[in-house]
């Protein structure tokens, strides 16, 4: 009985205030409403009233907490059903806004270093650089040969050719074999070196140039040929490979 | 200049130093730079109008916008692909890379080991020379970049 006499009732307002608080902490987003029983609050609020104010009541806040914890169970009955396209397109929005923010302080990294970059590029301009001498060259890897290079080539050399741009495989005489044994009799006349450009005659059917790189490749592959470009777009030089030596000593 | 002079190269190193000082000393029109790893002599800038009348043309290259920023992600990002440039830049850059290759600023260093294969560039020698680096680490830390672009939106 004691500990009942010290237990302070709290007020109507009080409670509805409370109710209010969560109901603007909700709306804010402070607070997840997945979490909270309204059912509880309810039935807390209920029992509150039936024993507390059963004879006269102020309806003014009993009613705004009716229009408070009625928004509340909207809201969460709205949580149960699937989003609207509305909905998914407005978080999607939300989303890229943040990748947006992620991708300009990226972004904005490089612009800072392409004005930095553009001074340097102003100052050397009017600098004349006589020769380069690197102190380190005997470090430097020796640059592989890349087959994009290759690519790059036959490529090229096709937009070049505006010979028939219809392929005719049936009616074609000429195999990889037969044209890798050319090439190879070719190495043998021209000193074991040859370019592209000099195993390709005028008007050489697409076909044909298509063959020539393949049967090129074939003999890469077998370690026959091997092949150097000394710059960016510039020729490529198929030589036989056990002349690799001879070749560097005629270079040097 | 090792193999030549049979010299250490700080032995090399520091008597560069020394004709450098001599040099400007001497107020000599000339200079030497150390750039894309190695030493260069150079014309001093207050005499580039008067070259540029003895070559009687104006034969360097200035750079694009689009082509500095996409050499730019290359140097940070070594070696990268295509995609990986157009992620960052957010437009397609297949012309500005072919004529970064072209001009030799860039090269292809093999491929990705993903799907497609796609090819991987790096910047070359000439990307320094052009821009005056000693190497690419002589750029500016990309951390360094972003502290200073929040201290300026604060400001």
């Amino acid at each position: 009985m004691q500990n009942n006499s010290n237990l302070t009732i709290p007020k109507i307002e009080q409670i509805s205030n409370s109710v209010q608080l969560l109901y603007l902490k909700v709306r804010n987003g402070e607070i997840e409403l997945n979490k909270i029983s309204l059912l509880n609050i309810i039935e807390d609020y209920l029992t509150y009233l039936l024993t507390t104010h059963s004879e006269s009541i102020n309806l003014e806040i009993v009613a705004n907490f009716l229009v408070e914890i009625s928004e509340l169970i909207l809201w969460k009955s709205n949580l149960l059903l699937p989003l609207s396209q509305k909905q998914i397109e407005e978080e999607i929005k939300n989303d890229t806004i943040f990748l947006k923010e992620d991708y300009w302080i990226e972004y904005k990294k490089y612009q800072s270093l392409v004005k930095i970059l553009a001074e340097k590029e102003f100052k050397q301009r009017e600098i004349y650089l006589t020769c380069f001498n690197s102190l380190n060259k005997d470090d430097e890897i020796p640059q592989e040969n890349s087959f994009s290079e290759l690519i790059f080539a036959i490529e090229s050399i096709l937009v070049r050719n505006n010979s028939k741009s219809i392929i005719d495989f049936e009616n074609n005489e000429v195999n990889i074999v037969i044209k890798m044994e050319e090439i190879e009799e070719n190495f043998l006349k021209n000193k074991n070196q040859l370019t592209f450009s000099q195993m390709i005659y005028k008007d050489c059917p697409k076909i044909e140039i298509i063959i020539i790189f393949l049967a090129l490749l074939q003999l890469i592959c077998q370690g026959k040929v091997d092949y150097i470009q000394s710059q960016n777009f510039g020729e490529i030089l198929f030589y036989r490979k056990e002349d690799k030596k001879l070749k560097k000593k005629n270079t040097q | 200049m090792v193999n030549i002079t049979c010299r250490e190269a700080e032995e090399i190193k520091k008597a560069i130093k020394s004709l450098q000082e001599e040099y400007q000393l001497n107020n000599r029109p000339f200079f030497i730079q150390e750039v894309s790893g190695g030493f260069s002599f150079a014309t001093k800038p207050e005499y580039f109008t008067w070259i540029k009348k003895l070559y009687n043309n104006d034969k360097k290259y200035v750079l694009s916008r689009a082509s500095i920023e996409t050499l730019a992600i290359i140097a940070y990002n070594q070696p990268v692909t295509r995609m990986e440039i157009e992620k960052i830049r957010g437009v397609d850059c297949s012309s500005v890379l072919l004529n970064l290759l072209k001009n030799g600023f860039i090269k292809v260093k093999g491929r990705k080991k993903i799907p497609g294969n796609p090819f991987l560039y790096r910047v070359t020698e000439k990307f320094l020379l052009h821009f005056g680096l000693k190497s690419v680490s002589d750029l500016p830390p990309l951390e360094e970049l972003e502290m200073q672009n929040e201290k300026n939106e604060i400001t």
